[in-house]
């Protein structure tokens, strides 16, 4: 017995239209885009800028006048393994970094800034760092506290002018520590510009990320480093870590002193 | 022996359909046997060979692929993997696969790898709670050209679909599918430095698989 099963014609035609309709549009769900992080992805368009809306004021991009003064608040969080995992646990100080120091190096055109460290108005120092200022370059020449120091040969340099977002500077040199002359490798580089928000007003700065590795014996230690550099202004925000913690400085005003 | 004019008829239709089958079959075979090298390092990047699990492989057919992670002194990591391609199997789309996993697309964009004239790439952002990934992904033919369409994504891709069959079976393409990406860490403001970071790599993947090719760099 054979069953034939007409379809009206116009029953026809809508199932077939939806077949097709089906295959050309998709059974499924569209795949959604929420495009909510469209600033996440730049096209690259060309003189496109990686950073806008950042404005950087003009002038040296850490001052070098002995006097100079910038009050921060610094957040101290204890690192609690050896593989960097930062603990919650965190205390809040309030501190000063002043320029205590500053000579003419290399035939005067240099000038290494010593920048010294007090917290919560403790009249002991707890760390110095040492910068070299040239036209064109800020390098790291050492670093010390509680007794420990990190002096870099030749100075390590973290950022030159006229700033290049993304180009990475390399460093080979030494570093001397606990009487130990370590070969020393280093990297630095703009991220990118941020406006960091102070007390005072907005500061356009450069984010400059630091890598420091050190040769010792059959390990290699690797010391990771932030400064954010306001032309103008100095050196606004930091993040280093010291004696087993990671700490987090955030300039809240300064003081500039006149030559 | 004389076969009446229908089965005649008929049995061309078969033995027509049959080449063309095969044809198509070996044309398809043949897209999906080129797997040329990636970049051991680009510039300051170190890379290091990184399979594709065996699991992901088996959801795409099993085809020929390869996978790399590079790393820069940074310590930042953009993870690389080429797939050759053959059957629509293999053309799976990002799109569909990572949105399994918990993810959904919240940004894509296509635009040109490395400038004007050169080929073009699909980014995407995947996004899980405040954790995102970014990715570029796009094919690769022998001959250098690109496309950053999804191939097989799910029906409404037909289209895309046609193309590759055309690619494939008439015009004899190879094709790898290239995919490139890496997390966007906590305090990369926009994403600024992972996407320098993918562009680094894919650039250099773009040119490398162009002169492998074709040598026509």
């Amino acid at each position: 017995m054979v069953i034939r099963l007409r379809l009206p014609y116009r029953f026809a035609g809508t199932t077939a239209g939806m077949l097709a309709l089906a295959l050309v549009t998709g059974c499924s769900e569209a795949i959604h885009n929420s495009a909510d992080d469209d600033r996440f992805i730049r096209t690259h368009e060309p003189g496109a800028d990686p950073s806008p809306g950042v404005t950087m004021n003009s002038g040296p991009l850490l001052p070098t006048e002995v006097g100079t003064r910038w009050h921060n608040r610094m957040l101290v969080r204890p690192v609690n393994s050896p593989a960097g995992v930062e603990g919650a646990d965190q205390s809040m100080y309030l501190g000063d970094d002043v320029i205590t120091e500053s000579r003419p190096v290399a035939g005067g055109t240099a000038r290494d800034v010593t920048l010294t460290m007090w917290q919560n108005g403790i009249p002991k120092p707890y760390r110095k760092a040492t910068y070299r200022v040239k036209a064109t370059t800020v390098s790291l020449v050492s670093l010390s506290g509680e007794g420990q120091s990190l002096i870099l040969t030749p100075p390590m340099p973290l950022i030159q002018t006229p700033p290049q977002e993304g180009s990475p500077l390399s460093w080979d040199g030494s570093a001397q520590t606990a009487g130990q002359h370590l070969s020393a490798k280093g990297y630095s580089r703009i991220s990118r510009r941020e406006t960091l928000k102070l007390d005072t007003g907005k500061y356009g700065s450069f984010r400059v990320d630091t890598v420091l590795r050190l040769d010792v014996g059959t390990r290699q230690l690797t010391i990771p480093m932030t400064h954010w550099f306001s032309p103008g202004s100095g050196i606004l925000k930091q993040k280093f870590f010291f004696s087993n913690a990671a700490i987090q400085k955030d300039v809240v005003s300064f003081s500039l002193r006149k030559s | 022996m004389n076969l009446p004019t229908p089965f005649l008829k008929v049995g061309s239709i078969i033995a027509v359909a049959a080449a063309l089958g095969t044809f198509s079959s070996y044309r398809f075979v043949h897209a999906g046997q080129w797997l040329p090298p990636m970049p051991d390092s680009v510039g300051q990047w170190t890379g290091v060979e990184a399979p594709l699990p065996q699991n992901t492989l088996a959801i795409l057919g099993n085809p020929m692929a390869a996978g790399r992670d590079y790393t820069n002194p940074f310590g930042e990591i953009v993870r690389a993997s080429l797939v050759s391609a053959g059957p629509f199997e293999n053309y799976h789309d990002p799109t569909v696969c990572v949105t399994g996993g918990g993810f959904s697309l919240s940004a894509k964009k296509t635009f040109h790898i490395d400038g004007p004239g050169s080929g073009e790439c699909r980014a995407m952002v995947f996004r899980h709670g405040d954790y995102r990934i970014i990715m570029y992904y796009w094919q690769q033919n022998r001959d250098g050209s690109t496309s950053p369409e999804a191939r097989m994504g799910n029906y409404r891709d037909i289209l895309a679909r046609l193309q590759t069959g055309y690619g494939a079976v008439v015009q004899g393409h190879q094709t790898v599918l290239v995919r490139i990406y890496a997390s966007i860490a906590e305090d990369d403001t926009d994403g600024v430095q992972a996407q320098r970071n993918i562009d680094d790599i894919a650039r250099a993947i773009y040119h490398s698989l162009k002169k492998n090719g074709t040598g026509k760099e």
